[in-house]
């Protein structure tokens, strides 16, 4: 029997404002434990919540940017567990009023679209971080009371691939939207994935599980891909699935029952009766709606249309804003716009995911990649030695003019010294130069090589190119003649 | 009506971490069922046509700018704490998850 793969994401996205939700205790990442709190984040008897404006703008402004529909009149509602990481014992978080409904992304994978719904977009708080040791649970709630919100994903999914294609889309219009820095190594972007699976063609949705600790985009493929897998396996048995959390183990690359999964009614959700409900005025929505910036599909498009870049392309180029800020960056400081695009496609994408680095993490700017671009198209240097360029370029930071000067790689212009070189490589190879008189045009390619070989490849390939076929036709001028 | 049982008193207990003596729990019980009761009397007004009420009193949230504070004494919020270590507060060991 075929079987399709069902998912949904619960994703954990913290917002970029300087305090928490309800005190105004910073929210700075790797501060040292506890220092970021407070009385009220503490949830000492007799503090009360004050809400960050900031923070349900932030909220507004993710959801527009998702297409979500606001809810002008919204509160928040206690979610209870006990747990450390809590301690007042419950979560300030949004139950039947979330700040944002029924939105989507669009994604496209293997060339085809699809438009996955967002059910609902909710503002809570952070809970803190616990670290075990044998001498008992150690607790940091600097997180505890950063602002988050959560964005429900409808079971539109139907792989790991497609998984991955909406959360990368999703961080992509985040990050643009300016909402969050959504950095999945520092937490500040977290994913939970529900998974099930059903016979092809069926319309019911089968028993699901949540997975959680995925913690990069591959290991959410990975871990769909392997859940799914697993259920096919147990029903393939004629056993059922349990509703459960299961964990992923990265090593392992396989997921791990955690506990059953409690019920929504174990919350007991109810009404914050320490905060009252509040109403967005249009005003106000109208405001942030303005604010939007240019989101990934808008600036994709704009590529295609205004610089002729393929849907592909710029597709690649769009997906994190701080590479498509630093391309148009480049672009801005001069030089051919596909050239530049190939660059950064092949050498600055692939540079960066050799070395698992992100484009904040390497010191070379905008104007020295656009500076090497221009070496290349003015003939200072040839491809080949640009590329030799680019790998002291980015780490180092140095621009590539004086990498150039200092390493000797100009390119060799010089028609007479390479007419030099040329005559003598034709002569040490009188079986190519036989074989390129014989018809045999591959043989030209070859002499070309040994003319770069000899010049460490800073000759100029088009003049090398050029003057070897001037050598070559005289030669046969010669055999031809009386 | 929904008929409130003890075996629901002691549900509610449990997820609220509370123990009850069989008194307290006979207690709640009783509190429960009129609470139920009354509800029931409220459900009997007519609401037609009446928009939802999620707040009983007519109050305007007052927000805050998003200004960092002064932060608090650490080792002050830490002292108020039956156990600390290392700027950490700590508990009693939560076994694996
Ligand atoms: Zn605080």
């Amino acid at each position: 029997m075929t079987y399709e793969t069902v998912v949904g994401l619960e994703v954990h996205v913290e917002l970029a404002t300087k305090t928490k939700l309800f005190c105004e205790c910073r929210t700075d990442f790797g501060a040292e434990p506890n220092a970021n709190t407070c009385p009220i984040c503490l949830a000492h008897p007799g503090t009360l919540p004050r809400l960050n404006e900031e923070a349900v703008a932030l909220a507004i402004k993710a959801a527009l940017s998702l297409g979500c529909e606001i809810t002008r009149e919204t509160k928040f509602d206690r979610k209870h567990y006990f747990y450390p990481d809590l301690p007042k014992a419950y979560q300030m978080s949004q139950f039947d009023r979330p700040i944002g409904q029924n939105g989507f992304v669009e994604i496209e994978v293997d060339g085809e679209k699809k438009r996955i719904r967002i059910e609902r977009l909710h503002l809570e708080e952070d809970a803190g971080k616990l670290v075990h040791t044998p001498a008992g649970t150690l607790v940091d709630f600097n997180r505890g009371g950063v602002p988050l919100i959560e964005i429900v994903s409808a079971p539109d999914l139907r792989s790991g691939k497609e998984a991955r294609a909406y959360l990368e889309k999703l961080r992509a219009i985040l990050a643009y939207a300016g909402v969050s820095d959504v950095r999945m190594e520092e937490g500040s972007l977290r994913c939970d994935a529900n998974v099930s699976v059903r016979p092809l063609g069926e319309t019911r949705f089968g028993t699901k599980t949540e997975i959680k600790n995925m913690n990069s985009l591959s290991s959410v493929e990975k871990a769909i891909e392997y859940e799914a897998a697993r259920q096919v396996e147990v029903l393939a048995q004629g056993g059922t699935i349990r509703q459960e959390t299961r964990r992923f183990d990265e090593a392992r690359r396989v997921t791990v029952a955690m506990r059953a999964k409690e019920t929504a009614a174990d919350y007991r959700y109810f009404p914050d009766p320490d905060m009252v409900p509040f109403t967005i005025p249009e005003a106000w929505i109208d405001e942030i709606r303005a604010s939007i910036p240019e989101l990934p599909d808008e600036r994709r498009g704009r590529y295609i249309e205004q610089w002729g870049l393929s849907p592909y392309d710029a597709g690649v180029l769009t997906l994190e804003k701080d590479v498509s800020d630093f391309f148009e960056a480049t672009v801005a400081a001069g030089g051919d716009v596909k050239t530049i695009a190939n660059w950064m496609m092949v050498e600055v994408l692939g540079y960066l995911n050799k070395h698992q680095k992100t484009i904040r993490d390497v010191p070379m700017t905008p104007a020295h990649l656009a500076q090497l671009v221009r070496l290349i198209e003015d003939g200072t240097i040839s491809g080949r030695i640009a590329k030799t360029v680019f790998q002291e370029m980015i780490e180092s930071g140095a621009d590539p003019k004086s990498i150039v000067e200092a390493k000797g790689l100009l390119q060799i212009q010089d028609v007479s010294l390479l007419e030099e070189v040329v005559s003598r490589v034709v002569e040490a190879h009188p079986q190519s130069v036989a074989d390129y008189l014989a018809g045999k045009e591959r043989a030209l390619g070859h002499l070309v090589g040994q003319v770069m070989k000899e010049t460490k490849g800073k000759a100029n390939p088009k003049l090398v190119n050029d003057l070897l076929q001037k050598a070559l036709e005289a030669k046969r001028a010669d055999h031809a003649g009386p | 009506m929904i008929a409130v049982t003890e075996d629901m008193v002691r549900e509610i207990a449990q997820a609220a971490a509370i123990t009850l003596t069989p008194e307290e729990t006979a207690h709640m019980l009783r509190d429960m069922q009129e609470i139920v009761q009354f509800v029931e009397r409220l459900k009997a007004v007519d609401t037609e046509g009446v928009q939802p009420t999620i707040h009983p009193v007519a109050l305007v949230l007052a927000m805050r700018d998003d200004v960092p504070a002064q932060g608090h004494p650490r080792e002050a919020l830490l002292a108020l704490a039956p156990d600390a270590e290392g700027g950490y507060f700590r508990v009693p060991s939560v076994l694996g998850e």
